[in-house]
């Protein structure tokens, strides 16, 4: 192998948007920690009002860092669509702004994506860190190994939603630029948050996923009570959800792709509703839905509810004969009732 | 840093004036019509305005002129890669800095006076999400020219009930290429997301509008104050293969916008069902079809893709087998032996 292969340009894109400034730092130190020798850092501010623009400049000095800001304040996965459309690297990676990577991850991960390249993505485990009490954990079972999962296999898990494997694959994964470009990236199908479940699915009709069982990043995990600016969710979600749904069923190639692993799009759609029993809380509390949220929220599910029945034209005239049947036999019934009971 | 560097000069009055930002994407354009809209855009008075020209790694070498331009207003971008056509055009459009916006494609040139009345005409609406006009169309094999929507539609607002009735239509002539020459507000566009995709590889404009009138009303200024250029792939177009991804593209367009909750509620306001547009896109879409295979196209993808299009858009309203019957071998046989002893006569009567 030589150096050129071995050590393609990496773009890692930091998408801020008012974070908090020790997160924030701790998450750039981490990358700039990297000794991956050809890196290139873009870190995109959305217009923060709480000082991290001014932490984000403090690092401009570095030579591998690009800063950069969009026009005007951008939704969130749209944000992360334009810092995406900057990276100039051969392979891809979206950090979140509160989470961090260990000293060695791209030097671990890179070689792997490297050698299979039938992989359109490469994710690690991570460690995952809860705010609230400051637990530490692995996201995934330690004795899974390092491995190739076929994109079949890929779609039947990354479909359930909630998969082991695939919650939280974009913190840490590698993505080859030439396949996030061909699909439309992140920002496909106008989700407003969930941007990484369309972008794996779409991912994984270009090629398999790679799999690498070593803990190299970390995930925070924390809500709106720990002051996480984007911490109510459930309407948005519901729509992204429901924006997919349409989506999937119109896109052939992710189509067959769900197809192929099992996955029809009434099973989705019951697996959504599912999930979306599950999460939702209409309760008006400290953090629950405002009234005007609910209205949200209620009319997704009623979408999600709505099963299209089709009276295909062909079977109209099917129903419309057994309707004027009905009636000639109810006028009989009548006269049969009148018999009976004389009045 | 633009943004940056905005602040700093005094120039620019954000309140007084709005700042527009014409985006002109280029990809592998012919030379003379590149140059003709370049010259159409930096023949525009209006002083703040700024000229995006995003050359998608074009390998002709038709944007070597530009370095020969000293205009301020000019700045030329690149995308890190060659994009796909939706993506390039998002790509130039996250790169504008105006208040006001609008996309050019590279082979259409506006009118010398075309800013000052889109301006006026949004000043009149402020209730508008954008504001369109008429087109002059040049047709470059036949060389005719002649107004693109003519003086049957007059100068209007639509409110946002209204225009979904038209720009739920797709295909027909009150709303095709409204894009060019349109003037977006720049907040609209990106709070619909611009110009994302529902999975879109061609008709980006078409998810567009739609996502914009969430945010406002439409306006319409009957003069022609742009021009349009009608040219195939005969002429040298790089990517005239476009209907059967057409027909994709507005499939998929239909069904995003019948799962979006706040198209939904205008829909529901305007008594308008996405179901018929989806009717009559696919008689369009089979016509077109039907086209294609009298002129012989032995080009198994523009089956493949208008069948798959025709499945998705007559889900709903068509049994499934209706779309999957071109498939069967005694229909392809009867169809070639139809093709081959009417095809031409039908052609020349009816398409």
């Amino acid at each position: 192998m030589n150096s050129l292969t071995a050590a393609p340009l990496v773009t890692v894109v930091v998408p801020v948007f008012n974070q908090k400034a020790d997160f924030l730092c701790q998450c750039i130190e981490s990358i700039l920690a990297q000794r991956y020798p050809n890196l290139e850092i873009i870190i995109s501010d959305n217009h923060s009002d709480n000082g991290s623009w001014e932490i984000i400049n403090g690092y401009a000095g570095d030579p591998r860092v690009r800063i950069i800001r969009p026009p005007i304040h951008l939704p969130m996965v749209q944000h992360w669509a334009f810092a995406v459309l900057q990276a100039k690297g051969e392979l891809l990676s979206m950090m979140g702004s509160d989470d961090w990577a260990e000293p060695g991850w791209l030097e671990t991960i890179i070689p792997e994506i490297v050698s299979y390249p039938g992989a359109s993505f490469a994710f690690p485990n991570l460690t995952l860190l809860f705010e609230k009490g400051g637990n530490r954990q692995a996201a995934r079972n330690p004795g899974i190994p390092t491995q190739l999962i076929p994109s079949t296999q890929a779609g039947q898990q990354v479909l359930e939603w909630t998969s082991h494997m695939f919650s939280w694959w974009i913190v840490g994964a590698i993505i080859r630029a030439k396949d996030y470009f061909a699909i439309s990236g992140i920002a496909r199908y106008a989700t407003v948050h969930n941007g990484d479940y369309p972008l794996s699915l779409g991912l994984l009709t270009r090629g398999d996923a790679l799999y690498v069982n070593k803990p190299l990043v970390n995930y925070r995990i924390w809500g709106e009570e720990e002051g996480k600016s984007d911490g109510r969710r459930q309407a948005v979600i519901l729509e992204d959800m429901v924006r997919i749904l349409a989506c999937i069923n119109t896109d052939p190639p992710v189509h067959s792709l769900c197809t192929r692993a099992g996955w029809s799009i009434g099973r989705i759609r019951r697996r959504f509703i599912l999930l979306s029993l599950f999460w939702i809380n209409l309760e008006q509390g400290r953090t629950g839905p405002t009234p005007e949220e609910r209205k949200r929220i209620l009319h997704s599910l009623a979408i999600l509810f709505s099963a299209r029945v089709t009276p295909a034209i062909f079977t109209a005239p099917i129903f419309s004969a057994l309707k004027a049947l009905l009636r000639v036999i109810h006028f009989g019934w009548k006269r049969v009732l009148k018999k009976l009971i004389p009045i | 840093m633009e943004a940056g560097t905005e602040e700093t000069n005094p120039d620019l009055d954000f309140e007084m004036r709005p700042l527009v930002s014409l985006i002109i994407p280029v990809f592998n354009q012919k030379e003379e019509y590149f140059r003709r809209s370049i010259e159409s855009a930096l023949a525009q008075a209006h002083p703040q305005l700024e000229i995006i020209v995003s050359d998608n790694h074009s390998t002709n070498g038709c944007t070597e002129f530009l370095s020969g331009i000293a205009d301020p207003r000019l700045r030329l971008i690149k995308p890190p890669c060659h994009l796909q056509l939706i993506q390039h055009f998002a790509f130039a459009g996250f790169h504008a800095n105006g208040q006001l916006l609008s996309f050019l494609p590279s082979d259409d040139w506006l009118e010398a006076n075309w800013l000052e009345m889109m301006l006026a005409v949004l000043e009149k609406h402020p209730d508008a999400a954008f504001a369109f006009c008429d087109l002059r169309k040049h047709v470059v094999e036949s060389g005719e020219v002649s107004r693109y929507r003519d003086d049957a539609y007059p100068s209007r607002y639509f409110t946002n009930a209204e225009a979904i009735r038209i720009f739920g239509k797709f295909i027909c002539r009150d709303t095709s290429a409204y894009m060019v020459g349109a003037l977006i507000r720049s907040g609209a566009y990106f709070k619909s997301g611009g110009f994302h995709d529902a999975g879109v590889r061609y008709a980006g404009d078409a998810c567009m509008g739609l996502g914009l009138i969430k945010y406002g009303g439409v306006a319409y200024e009957s003069r022609a104050l742009a021009n349009y250029t009608v040219w195939t792939a005969r002429q040298g177009k790089s990517d005239a293969q476009w209907s059967a991804m057409a027909c994709q593209d507005i499939a998929k367009v239909i069904s995003w916008a019948e799962n979006d909750i706040e198209l939904r509620a205008i829909a529901k306001d305007a008594r308008f069902s996405f179901l018929k547009s989806r009717i009559r896109m696919s008689v369009f879409f089979l016509l077109a079809y039907i086209k294609n295979v009298i002129d012989d196209r032995e080009n198994i993808r523009i089956h493949d893709d208008f069948q798959e299009t025709l499945k998705i858009l007559s889900r709903g309203w068509l049994p499934k087998w209706m779309t999957s019957i071109f498939r069967a071998a005694p229909v392809v046989s009867l169809t070639s032996f139809f093709k081959d002893q009417y095809g031409q006569k039908i052609k020349s009567r009816f398409l």
